[in-house]
């Protein structure tokens, strides 16, 4: 499973090491809207982290084997006057949060920074590769 | 948002007018003549920006210029690689081939580079539209397409949201200059400008 160009977005990796049974979202804000209806919970830290998980157990895995390895969250431009620009920030804290709150342990991670990033999700053995522009590679 | 006949001609006839003075703003920065090969505008689903570019891991230069104002944004000159080297080649009067890289003085060089046609480009449409339009200071980073627009307008992708693009491709006395200038509004924005035009 691949992630490209993540800049503010995070990638989130779940896996359950003893079934083999992974997945991964691409989360673009923290929160999702509460006044309308969200198609895709995915996008959003605090519904995404849930649906992943929720669909995970379903095919077998199990909470307390669960791992979290994330990637992204950047802020791609140095401009001081946009502070709504700082998205990459508050997606970080959304995603760390709500791992806290289901009980997934965060084992690798590779955030912030003012770079892109490629996150590669390796379901056979959960590995997780971050390929960028200009700064090499990394190995979650 | 859709664009009616009339209101796509008036719209292409402003931008027609933006990136000649875009582009001649350009050229005396450059010291060298350039002209603009081709010249598009198209309201384009979010979610195919980072293909007009080749694809969300494609390296880019990019120079962006927040919009504030009456009307706010985003401007973002983005050039291939190739092309950011030429223009640096020419301002630092050096051997075409010879920048390879980027570096403090390079990006600063890339970012007037930005101002100027971003600049030239919003005192126009300022002009046309009795708006007051306020590009502040630029910005620089080459780094992958997708993760530069993800992080200018992440909403845009998740709501299939059209943008406003205007491309442009940029031919200079003896290569082809490769750009793209993208002008993300604000929601809101696009009709403010519609409403000038009307």
């Amino acid at each position: 499973m691949v992630a490209y160009g993540l800049g503010s977005c995070i990638g989130v990796a779940l896996f359950d090491p003893e079934v083999g049974v992974g997945g991964m979202i691409h989360v673009v804000l923290p929160t999702a809207p509460a006044e309308q209806e969200v198609r895709n919970p995915t996008r959003f830290a605090d519904t995404g982290i849930q649906f992943l998980l929720r669909e995970m157990e379903r095919l077998g895995a199990r909470r307390r084997r669960i791992r979290s390895k994330i990637a992204g969250g950047a802020r791609m431009f140095e401009v001081n006057h946009a502070p709504a620009l700082d998205i990459g920030n508050r997606n970080w804290q959304a995603v760390r949060e709500n791992l806290g709150r289901l009980g997934l342990p965060l084992v690798g991670e590779d955030v912030g920074g003012n770079y892109g990033r490629t996150m590669h999700f390796f379901l056979k053995d959960g590995q997780v590769l971050i390929t960028t522009y200009g700064r090499g590679e990394k190995i979650l | 948002m859709s664009l009616g006949k009339a209101e796509s001609q008036e719209l292409m006839n402003l931008v027609d007018r933006a990136m000649a003075r875009a582009c001649s703003g350009l050229s005396d920065f450059v010291g060298s003549e350039l002209k603009i090969e081709s010249l598009s505008v198209s309201l384009e689903p979010a979610e195919r920006l980072p293909s007009l570019f080749g694809g969300a891991e494609t390296p880019v230069a990019a120079i962006y210029v927040p919009v504030n104002g009456m009307i706010s944004g985003h401007a973002v000159l983005f050039f291939d690689l190739d092309t950011a080297f030429t223009f640096l080649d020419c301002l630092f009067l050096q051997p075409q081939g010879t920048a390879g890289s980027f570096d403090p003085l390079h990006a600063s060089a890339l970012c007037e580079v930005g101002n100027i046609t971003a600049s030239a480009f919003l005192s126009e449409l300022a002009d046309t539209t009795n708006l007051e339009i306020l590009p502040s200071p630029p910005a620089f980073t080459a780094d992958m397409v997708g993760a530069i627009l993800n992080w200018l307008a992440p909403e845009l992708f998740l709501w299939e949201a059209e943008v406003l693009v205007i491309k442009t491709n940029f031919i200079g006395t003896s290569q082809r200059l490769k750009g793209f200038f993208l002008f993300l509004p604000a929601p809101g924005s696009v009709e403010k400008i519609l409403a000038t035009l009307r």
